[in-house]
Order: C-alpha cells, then structure tokens, then sequence
C-alpha cells in the first residue's frame, strides 16, 4: 500500500507548525530591538540640543532595553529552527526508509546525501536569519525616515539618495543576475560534486584507466567551468558592484548631508547624520542576505518534493507470523518507469524448502525478492504468507515475516558484532557465534567488518539469515563472490535450515550448479518492451 | 598540517593588491572623517569635506573590485591544486572519512574561499585601521582628556565584544560539531540504505540516529543558551563607547553642541568597526578550519614516485614478483607471468587474491619484497606509465551515474561509438543495448542502479577490453554471470590474446590458463 503525495507533503508543514509560536515571538522582539535603536539616536540628538546627564542616562537605559531583546529574539529564533531541523531530519529520514528502491535509484548518490544533510542545513539557516533580517531592514529604516523628516524637512531624504540606489541595485538587480547565474552555477557545483564523489568511489577503477581520462578530466572540466565562470559572472558586474558597495558607506551619505546641511542647527544635522545612518546601514548586509535565502528555498523545494515521493507505507497488520508457513505468489508483475521489471509469475513455495530463482540478468531476479520483501510495491498480483498479504503488513513488523538478505557486500564499518546486532538486536554472543559458523565464517566477533574480504562480507550477511526469525527468507546471489566448496557448503546449511525450521527459503542465484541444490528452482524469463516474453 | 608551498605562495600573491587597496581605504576614509568633525566643530563650507568623500568612494570602488575579482580566480587556483593531490593520493587514503572531507571541500571550502579577497580582507584591515587612524582627529577635535577617555572607552569596549565574540564562536563551533554529527549519522543511513533497512527493518533501522540525534538536541539547546548571553553583551558593548562618551561630556560641560557633535560623530565612527571585527573573530575560526579542512585533503599521503629524469621503462610487459609479503595473508609470494600467459590465483577466501591483483597495480607498495614489471621496479616506473599497462575489472563493479557509452568510454577515451557498441555486444551486452531506444546512450542510473548486477559487471568488462593495456587483472570479475556468459568473456579473452591475471570464480578451465598461483601455500 503506497502513501498518498498529499499526506507526504504535509509531513513538511507538520515539521514547521510547532516552531511557528517561537519564530514569531522572535520577530516581534526584533521589532521592538528596532524601535529601541531609533529611540537610542533619538536620545543623542536631544542630547546634543541639551547635554544633561539624565538624558545620556537614559540613552544607556535604552540600550540596554535593545540588547535584551536582541539577545532575547536571537535565543527564540535559534530554539524554534533547531527544532524544526530536528523534526524535518526524522521525517526525511523515515520516509527514506520506505521508499521503494526504484524511487531511490531516480536519485544520484549526491543528491541523496544533500538531501538529509545539506539541504536541511540550508533550510533552517534560512528560517533562522530571514524573519530576524526583514525586520531589521523594515522595521530599523523606517522609523528612521519618519523621524528623519520630522526633524530635517523633507529635504533632508536627499542624502539618502546614494545609498538607496546602492541598495535597490543590490536588492533588483543581483538577485536577477544571481538567478540566472546562480542556476547555471548550482548545476556547475552539482557536476563538481558528483565529479568529485565518483573520483573517490571508483579510485581503483579511476587508478588504473585514469591517465588522460575518466573522472580527472570530468573534476577537471566541472571545476574549471566553475572558476571560469565565477571570473565571468564578476567581470560583468564587478564595477558597478564595487561602486554599489562603495555608496553604501557612510562616507558618501554624511558627504551629502554635509553639503546641503552644513548652515544649519547642530541638532539638526545630528538628526539627520544619525538617523540617515541608520537607514543606509541595515543595507550593507543585503549582499550575504539573498544567498542563503534562495539556497533556502530551493532546499525546501526539494525536501518537499522529496517526501511528496509515495512510500510504501504498508498496512495495519502487526501480528507476529508463525514458524511454518507457505509463501504463495499470484499472478505478481512490475512495471518500472514504464519498463516491465518482472514479467507476470504466479508460484507457490512450500514451507520448509529452499528455491532457487534463476533467469538471465535482467529477468527481474531481484525485483521478485523485492517485492517480496515488501520494499517494491508490485503492479499486479498479490503476496501471500500463512494466507496473511504480505502488503497488510506494518512496516515495523516487516522483518519479522520476511528477511532479505540484499545483494553484494555492504558492510557496516564497525565490528562483526554490531553487524550482526542489526539482525538480533537482544541476540547473545553464543548465538551470533553459531550464525557465524553456519555461514563458513571464522573471524570472531570483535575484527573490523570493513576489513574482510568481499567474499567473508558476502557470508557476514548471509549468517543474518540463521539469526532472523522470519518464516520467509530472501537471499539475492548469496555466493556471487563465493569459490566453489564454500559456495556448495552455504547452499547446503541453507536447505538444512529450511527442512529443520520450516522456513520457506528463496534464493536468487545465476549459477545453474548452485540452483540445481536446491530443493526446486522457479526459472524468470525476461520481457521485451513490447510485452513479448523471450 | 602545512600546505604545499607553492599553493600558499599562489595564494598569497593574488591577495596583496587587493591587501594593499584595503589599506589606502582605511587612510583615505579616516581623513574624510577628520576633516568632517573639524568642519563641523569650525562652521566651514563643505568643498574640502567633498573632495575627500568622493576620494574616499573613489578607493572604496577600486578595492572591493580587485577584491571580486581576486576571490574568483583564487577558486581555479585552489580547485587544479586539489585536482593534483586527488591523482597524486595513494589508495589507502579514501577511506569514507576522508571522502567525505573531499566532497566538503570541493563544494564548500573552495567557493568559500572566494570571500577572503572580497570581504574578509576588508575586514580584517581596514577594521582595526580605522579606530586608531580616528584617534588623532579626535585629538585636535576635543583635547587630551577627551582622546583618552574615547580610547578607554573603545578599548573596553573592544575587550567586550571579543570576549563575547569568542563565546559566540565556540557556540558556532559547537553547533558546526553537532550539525556535522547528525548528517554523518544521515549519510550513513544513505550510504548503507539498503543494507540497514533489510537487516533491520525500516522502524528500527533509524533507531540509533534517532537517539543521536535527541541527544544533540540536548547539547544544542545548552549551546544556544550560551550564544544568547554572549549576544547581549555583545550588543552593549556596540552601543557603550558612544553612550559612554556622551555620560562624559555630559559631566565635563562646556563644549558647543556642534563640537559635542563632532566628537560623538567620531567615537560612533571608531566604534562602528569594532564590532566588525569581532564578527570577523568567528568568520577567522571557520576560514581557519576551512584552511585547515583544505590542507588535510592537499596532503593526502602518496607512494613516492621517481622524478621523470629517474624513471625507468619497462621493457616488454613481463610482470615478476619477488617474495611479495603485505599483511595479513600474503606471505614471500614468487612469480614470473609473461606476455600472453593467463594465470589463475587460487586459494581460499581471504588469502589475499585481491590485495595481490591490487600490489601488481601498486594500489599500495608491499611491506616486504619486490614487483618488476619489464625488468623495472613498480616504485621506480612512473604511475602514468605504470597504469597504461594494466585494465582491471573488480570484484565489486564500479559503476557511475551517466550513460552506457561514458562508463565504457573510461577504458579508452579516444574510443568512437561504434568501437563501444561492438565491444558491448561482444561482451554480452547486447539485449542491455537493444531495450533502451537510446541504446548505448541509456542511462544506467544512481551507480548504475538501473542495470542488474550481471549487467553491471559485464559492463566494466566491456571497460577493460576496449582498453589498449596489454594486462588484463579480472578479479573474480565474472561472479555474478551465469556459466554461459562467463565462457563467451573468457573466450573473448582468449581471442584477444591479451596476459590475464584472474581470480576466477568457478571452474577455472574455461579460462585456459597457461599457468596457477596458489595463495593457500
């Protein structure tokens, strides 16, 4: 049973919702912050008019008034996005864990890993800083402004010419350029990144083939497309930048306030110095502003995409399975992005027996464990164990009633133990000493996992089989990196296995020698696209 | 951990222009402001006070150019000096930590870098300059004490900011720790996805990140109590040297409010870089773990390698081994294998098959013993020359997110498209092209997620025949291949004639070796 987008995607919102309270509060104590540093100039300007030790007293009151709140907002707002971070990077990672795999595939390995890291980084930056940076840019310039004109005339805006036209170009301007660059400039990054990872992934491979070629050349190109880029995208706008930059210092603003003021009043040039300071300033930070913004953005858009993904969210059923049960399949096929994955199989597999699935690669070997194990929801058919659908089940009790054991060597880096424990939690020593016997391993309990070879990381997974308690289990190629004597001898403890528990064992394998010690073998046939069976 | 030399040289010299421009900013600026206060304080017209604001400007503009365009060539210098330590870096160095750190600093780091030139350097010169720079006017403005006391006030003032600027970066710190902790726990549950939520099941799998990640909840809610009274202090101390000097002036009496004016204008103007340079104290502490982020991954460990003029040549493609020992299995292992002679390894599962295909490639040197290749040692031949003579298929394929053709293509680039068809077909991988309309042009998916693990290998077979390496090293690079499949490669081996070192997978005749090795001995 999938899950619906709609649901998925309001796993987001439902992330964001309980740090809405602390996020607006802080906001609020921006606000009033602001409206205390207006009235802290506005204080010095009396001040200036009447130099009384009561009113610098209380401009040191004000400031302190303003430093509590910005301390205050600054607690409030961390609070409230750490605990969205928090929330969103458990959702995101139990919706990864029901994905079917042929959603993960659609994404690339980079991806992936920026989802459950970077992308939630970027995002609870961006609610951090960005309601605290509206309000300071908002709040800050306009009280200003008002009191500006209050004192000065409406002449006195004049000074602020300069920098608002800094400001505005760095606010319309950039952020237009930026978009356009910055979206041929993310994809740039991506390549490097995806550059880079393949470069370490397939160093063996790289070592030897990688002379003029390869992953070299592809970090190369990607990196040099970057920094050539980066060189183009300043050049078009490194002076009118640099400039925009240079107005937004004070010096250009008390330059002309200077000019058309300099025969008035004392306190009314303060005023104006002062409080054109405090407009002009909130400004300069607009450069770093905007980039975290839309890095924000698209990180959410992406996340949010992400878990609009259907999951396969099982059903209710969370009974415990009994020891001995038979596995029947009906009518059972998959379509994958519109490719027929497993052409229709229907079969029934007695409890207590080992069988072996052959078929040539790309028969949909592994598809059919697959689905089996409840991890790729099927098209068509339906399976059954002990007459319970295999679909009703409850995630959580998945692996109690089917095991499977996937293909290939992934270990975990951390003693064989700890990989073991994944299996059998509450397992002890002596037990996970036998499953490590049954499956022709000698290593003992403490040696690193990630220093055996492939093929004792082969038989490190498969001793998970003897520690599981599913009546079904699912082995895809457990001898692929195997040589041929202890290859005979897994396959053998297998079929024991399943005579003397009753379980019902399957077991992808292409090795026709191997298939043939199993107690029966279901043979897939590939299909072509046009639905024909070969 | 130090830097090549030359990279920090690189460095160093495209920064000193945009160093030096910072500096007459500084100059520049702190005249504008002085002639401002006496202005001021003298009721003269403004002409001087705008020729030196508009020189101010003018060197403002000149600088914070040079500095956009120093950071972004500063990125193609850095990026080529990480591109050579990746193909220097020996084997043993990728282990999932390090890549890990790779990624980051490809990423991250370097792009980072590129707001050294255009903001820090700004920051971190023309930020002290400035106060000191202001001082003197300050002086002429109000007298002896009054400079005094602006010092005193600046200087306590600055002593706030840094302490609390200090609590701040170790706050930072510590979130950057925590937050690094929690995506290492989430990479991992990526890295080994499939792995964690078959064995353990998809409620479970997540547990222990779970767990870890509650308890950095706890640490960062103490973190962030710190952060907020660090702030506060930090926020008075901005705001103390004027308010300070307005309490003194209020006390000390007598000055016009156009001097009073003046004075404030200049201790505000002092004061407003000092906070600055306190945020730069934690932009100082990420730079400098970005520095050091970077230098870890420049240098990376390598094999010594012959300089060019050393270097010997093979002569012919004979391979011997000379009592080759490496930890844990291998031990005083001999051979001689000669141009076209396909030998077979043998010997139970961790005896040290993979590690020996990978001494022969010099993955890594022996801890005892030699390796010749055409009569020259392996760590006297230089690693360009080295690798042309080897195509390797592992045990695992590595394949990678693209197309058919580009993971072909690796084995020799120069390769036309139908030189990649014809060996995709003659290596099995015919009915692979023929369901894809875009044929050899499919896409094979996340690592090649898309292809089923036969598949995957016959592909990188495919790789290492299109290669022109007169050694073929086929570690048990048949394993997921039904029997039929596996007789056509090793037939297409053999009509090839190419040397091949083979840890075979089962029945070793249909390679017909010309020769064994036995680790088991």
């Amino acid at each position: 049973m999938r899950s619906e987008p709609k649901e998925n995607a309001d796993a987001f919102n439902e992330a964001l919702r309980p740090s809405l309270p602390w996020l607006g509060l802080s906001v609020a104590l921006v606000v009033a912050g602001g409206l205390l540093t207006v009235s802290v100039l506005w204080m010095l300007v009396c001040f200036i008019g009447e130099p009384g030790v009561n009113t610098a007293l209380w401009a040191l009151a004000l400031s302190g008034g303003t430093a509590l709140c910005a301390a205050l907002s600054s607690w409030l707002a961390h609070s409230g996005e750490m605990s969205f971070a928090a929330r969103l990077r458990e959702k995101v990672a139990t919706h990864l864990m029901l994905l079917p795999p042929s959603a993960v595939s659609q994404y690339d390995g980079q991806k992936l890993r920026r989802l459950v890291a970077d992308d939630i980084v970027a995002l609870h930056h961006m609610i951090a800083h960005f309601p605290h940076e509206i309000a300071t840019f908002l709040i800050v310039p306009l009280a200003s402004i008002c009191l500006l004109v209050a004192i000065g005339g409406w002449v006195s805006l004049a000074a602020l010419i300069p920098g608002l036209v800094a400001a505005l170009f760095i606010l319309v301007a950039v952020p237009r350029l930026a978009s356009r660059e910055g979206k041929i400039q993310f994809d740039v990054m991506g390549d490097i990144a995806l550059a880079v990872d393949d470069y370490a992934r397939g160093i063996r491979v790289n070592r030897i083939f990688a002379a003029e070629a390869g992953a070299a050349a592809r970090y190369e190109e990607a990196t040099q497309r970057f920094s050539r880029g980066m060189v183009e995208r300043v050049g078009r706008v490194a002076t009118i930048m640099a400039m925009a930059t240079a107005l937004l210092q004070p010096v250009a603003t008390f330059a002309i306030i200077y000019a058309t003021g300099f025969d008035r009043p004392a306190q009314v040039l303060a005023a104006s110095l002062f409080f054109s300071l405090a407009v002009v300033t909130p400004a300069r930070q607009l450069g770093h502003g905007l980039d975290y913004i839309s890095m924000g953005r698209a990180a959410a858009g992406r996340i949010r995409a992400f878990l609009a993904e259907a999951s396969v969210v099982g059903g209710p059923v969370s009974d415990q399975p009994s020891e001995r049960a038979d596995l029947v399949v009906r009518n059972l096929s998959v379509m994958l992005a519109d490719r027929p994955a497993l052409a229709p199989v229907s079969h029934c597999f007695p409890a207590g027996t080992l069988t072996a699935i052959t078929g040539t690669s790309g028969a949909g070997k592994t598809t059919l464990l697959r689905v089996l194990a409840g991890l790729e929801p099927p098209t068509t058919g339906t399976v059954l164990l002990a007459d319970t659908p295999l679909a009703e089940l409850a995630p959580a009790n998945r692996t109690a009633w089917a095991a499977l054991i996937a293909q290939g060597t992934d270990v975990l880096s951390a003693p064989i133990r700890d990989n073991l424990l994944l299996s059998a939690p509450d397992a002890r020593d002596d037990v996970l000493q036998a499953a490590l016997r049954a499956a022709q391993i000698e290593e003992g309990l403490d040696t690193d996992a990630e220093r055996l070879s492939g093929g004792e990381k082969q038989r490190l997974n498969i001793s998970r089989a003897y520690l599981s308690s599913a009546p079904l289990l699912l082995l895809d190629e457990p001898t692929s990196a195997l040589d041929a004597d202890t290859s005979r001898r897994v396959v053998d403890e297998l079929r024991q296995l399943a005579k003397s528990t009753g379980k019902v064992i399957v077991m992808v394998t292409h090795d026709p020698a191997m298939a043939a010690r199993a107690d029966e073998i279901l043979p897939l046939h590939p299909v072509d696209y046009d639905g024909a069976r070969r | 951990m130090t830097m090549p030399d030359n990279t920090l040289r690189v460095a160093r010299r495209r920064m000193l222009p945009a160093a030096l421009a910072w500096i007459a900013v500084a100059i520049a600026e702190a005249l504008f402001y002085t002639l401002l206060a006496m202005a001021i304080v003298r009721h003269e017209p403004p002409s001087l006070v705008m020729l030196f604001g508009g020189l101010a400007v003018l060197a403002t503009t000149i600088a914070a150019r040079a500095g956009f365009f120093t950071g972004a060539r500063l990125t193609g210098d850095l990026y080529a000096s990480l591109g050579q330590a990746l193909t220097r870096a020996k084997l043993a160095w990728f282990t999932d930590e390090n890549r890990a750190k790779l990624s980051a600093v490809a990423t991250r780091t370097i792009p980072g870098f590129m707001s050294i030139p255009a903001h820090h350097l700004q920051t971190f010169i023309h930020a002290p300059l400035l106060p000191l720079l202001l001082l003197p006017g300050t002086l002429l403005v109000g007298g002896w004490r009054a400079v005094l006391v602006a010092g005193a006030l600046l200087v306590l003032s600055f002593m706030a900011q840094f302490t609390a600027q200090r609590a701040l970066r170790n706050a930072d710190q510590r979130r950057g720790e925590l937050e690094g902790e929690a995506n290492r726990v989430a990479l991992d549950l990526v890295d080994h996805l499939e792995l964690l939520r078959t064995a353990a099941g998809p409620i479970e799998a997540i547990r222990p990140a779970q767990s870890i990640w509650q308890e950095q909840a706890a640490a960062m809610r103490r973190t962030n109590r710190a952060a907020s009274l660090a702030s506060f202090v930090s926020a008075m101390a901005g705001a103390f040297p004027v308010v300070g000097m307005a309490i003194y002036l209020a006390l000390v009496a007598g000055l016009s409010p156009a001097a009073i004016l003046a004075l404030l204008l200049l201790v505000m103007r002092a004061a407003a870089p000092l906070e600055t340079l306190a945020v730069a104290g934690i932009m100082l502490n990420d730079q400098l773990r970005a520095a050091r982020d970077f230098a870890t991954v420049i240098s990376a460990p390598s094999l010594p390698e012959p300089p060019p003029q050393l270097a010997e040549n093979p002569v012919g493609t004979t391979l011997v081994l000379d009592k080759v020992a490496s930890a844990p299995a291998l031990k005083g292992v001999s051979a001689t294998i000669a141009p076209g002679d396909r030998i077979i390894v043998t010997g139970p599962t961790g005896s040290g098959k993979s590690t020996l295909l990978g001494l022969m490639m010099r993955f890594d040197d022996p801890e005892d013993g030699t390796l010749m290749l055409g009569g020259a040692a392996l760590s006297r031949i230089t690693y360009g020359k080295l690798a042309q003579h080897f195509a390797y298929v592992p045990q695992e394929p590595v394949v990678f997110t693209g197309t058919l053709a580009d993971n072909i293509r690796l084995g020799r680039p120069e390769a036309s498209d139908r030189e990649i068809e014809d060996i995709a077909r003659r290596a099995t991988l015919g009915p692979v092209i023929e369901r894809s309309a875009m044929g050899i042009h499919q896409p094979v998916g996340h690592h090649g997620s898309a292809l089923s693990g036969g598949e995957r290998q016959r592909l990188a077979f495919a790789r290492a025949l299109i290669s022109d390496a007169p050694i073929l090293m086929l570690d048990e690079a048949t394993s997921a291949l039904d029997e039929a499949r596996e007789r056509a490669l090793a037939s297409l081996v053999r009509e090839l004639q190419r040397t091949a070192i083979i840890v075979a997978h089962r029945n070793p005749e249909i390679w017909s070796p010309t020769g064994q090795m036995n680790l088991a001995l």
